[in-house]
């Protein structure tokens, strides 16, 4: 079946504005729009530009906009179209490197901020870990819906208030800050109060639900950045239940000799010093 | 290196692209809450005629209600109906906005194991009946402002 490609393209070095170019190309059932845009770059055009990596929706990389909707072209069979037409752009809300790659810097610049690591009180344990933090199985459902994002982009590129507001920390950060929130060994609520209740933070999100609607990996941005702002609105009311924190269950048998059989040999270069 | 700017800006919420229904009831929540706030602004103004005196009240009164020197203003009555849509409108959406900013009928976090159940398939039902009733009040005030026998 010959299929119609019209691919967004742009060079800095020679385009002064961004133009689509017509590819027409045989596909077969279970081809993919990533299997395409290789197909093309071997057969019709070489100059073609994206980014890709792992082929099978794991790695985030070839996010880009499939007739109309932000999707995975590793994971968007064309015969599932069911269009003549394939129109392919590069991601919106970022700028454009060349042709379909776009730089995601703002994306992790927004995830960065809100500090998408564990916060402990007992700073101590944190840099040098005598033990592991005790999870129960609900606990981590609390949060792994939102632990599988791949930090594609498309969720970004689906919001209306990303598109016109830069600074808005979008759907993947403020996703990402409920991920840590709701993590019970996470105790950083109040020190990423500062930048999530920001003007740019997440009462900037007004329910759209584009971020839900595109997500390839079904990990609901804007029901994470509803939850958070509950739980912004209740530490507001002074009526937020206090987080139970994960503890260190150390081992109660101390184990005081490695047996013969568990022992490792010396080391042959020198032990770097734990600093804190 | 010279990169391309690609971000839609305003445009963006009124077309954003193969997108879900709920887009589109963002659009026109924001389209109608602007225009609220704009009428709020024109209502301090032709209330705050009251302050010069009462028969300048009346005569803008009689103008903003529709009938003037014994004439009838057709395109202000039929404003006043296009101001109601909005309000009908931004209070339904802005209810079901509440209730789902508050943690309500979007469900809650669970493993994604495709085909993905999202908030949206949870609150579709919520958007849809908030709709309705939204229809109904509408219907009804095409009654209640267009009817011709109560000219």
């Amino acid at each position: 079946m010959l299929i119609r490609f019209k691919i967004f393209r742009y060079n800095p070095k020679n385009d002064q504005k961004p133009y689509f170019k017509e590819y027409v190309l045989e596909v077969y059932k279970g081809m993919t729009v990533l299997e395409a845009l290789n197909e093309i770059k071997a057969k019709l055009d070489s100059t073609l530009s994206w980014r890709q990596s792992c082929r099978m929706g794991v790695c985030g990389s070839c996010a880009m906009i499939i007739n109309g909707k932000p999707s995975l072209a590793c994971q968007t069979q064309i015969m599932e179209l069911e269009t003549d037409e394939v129109v392919i752009e590069p991601l919106k809300s970022f700028p454009v490197i060349k042709d379909l790659a776009c730089d995601l810097t703002n994306l992790f610049r927004h995830h960065t901020s809100i500090k998408p690591y564990i916060i402990r009180d007992d700073v101590e344990e944190t840099i040098n870990p005598d033990g592991e933090y005790i999870q129960s199985s609900e606990e981590l459902e609390n949060y792994l819906q939102f632990a599988y994002c791949i930090k594609c982009g498309a969720c970004v590129s689906a919001c209306p208030i990303s598109q016109s507001n830069e600074e808005f920390l979008g759907p993947q950060a403020l996703m990402s800050a409920l991920r840590y929130i709701y993590d019970s060994r996470d105790n950083g609520f109040t020190e990423r109060l500062a930048i999530l209740d920001s003007p740019n933070g997440c009462f900037r999100c007004h329910f759209a639900q584009s971020c839900s609607y595109v997500c390839p990996k079904g990990v609901d941005p804007a029901k994470a950045i509803q939850y958070l702002k509950r739980e912004i609105v209740l530490y507001s009311l002074g009526i937020k239940k206090k987080k139970k924190t994960a503890y260190i269950e150390k081992s109660k048998e101390k184990v005081s000799e490695i047996p013969e059989k568990y022992k490792y040999p010396e080391f042959t270069i020198s032990r770097p010093e734990r600093r804190l | 290196m010279r990169k391309y700017k690609n971000y839609p800006g305003i445009i963006g919420w009124f077309y954003g692209g193969n997108l879900n229904f709920e887009r589109i009831l963002f659009t026109l929540h924001r389209i109608t809450g602007i225009g609220l706030i704009f009428y709020l602004f024109a209502h301090i103004i032709v209330v705050g005629f009251r302050a010069y005196s009462p028969e300048m009240w009346d005569k803008v009164m009689s103008i903003m209600s529709g009938h003037y020197n014994g004439k009838y203003n057709y395109v202000i009555y039929f404003l006043e109906w296009v101001l109601l849509l909005a309000v009908i409108f931004h209070m339904t959406n802005g209810l079901r906005l509440i209730l789902t900013e508050l943690g309500f009928f979007i469900g809650k976090p669970e493993r994604p194991i495709y085909p993905y159940r999202t908030s949206i398939d949870y609150q579709r039902l919520l958007s849809w009946t908030l709709m309705i009733v939204a229809s109904i009040f509408i219907v009804y005030s095409i009654f209640v402002f267009f009817n011709p026998l109560k000219r």
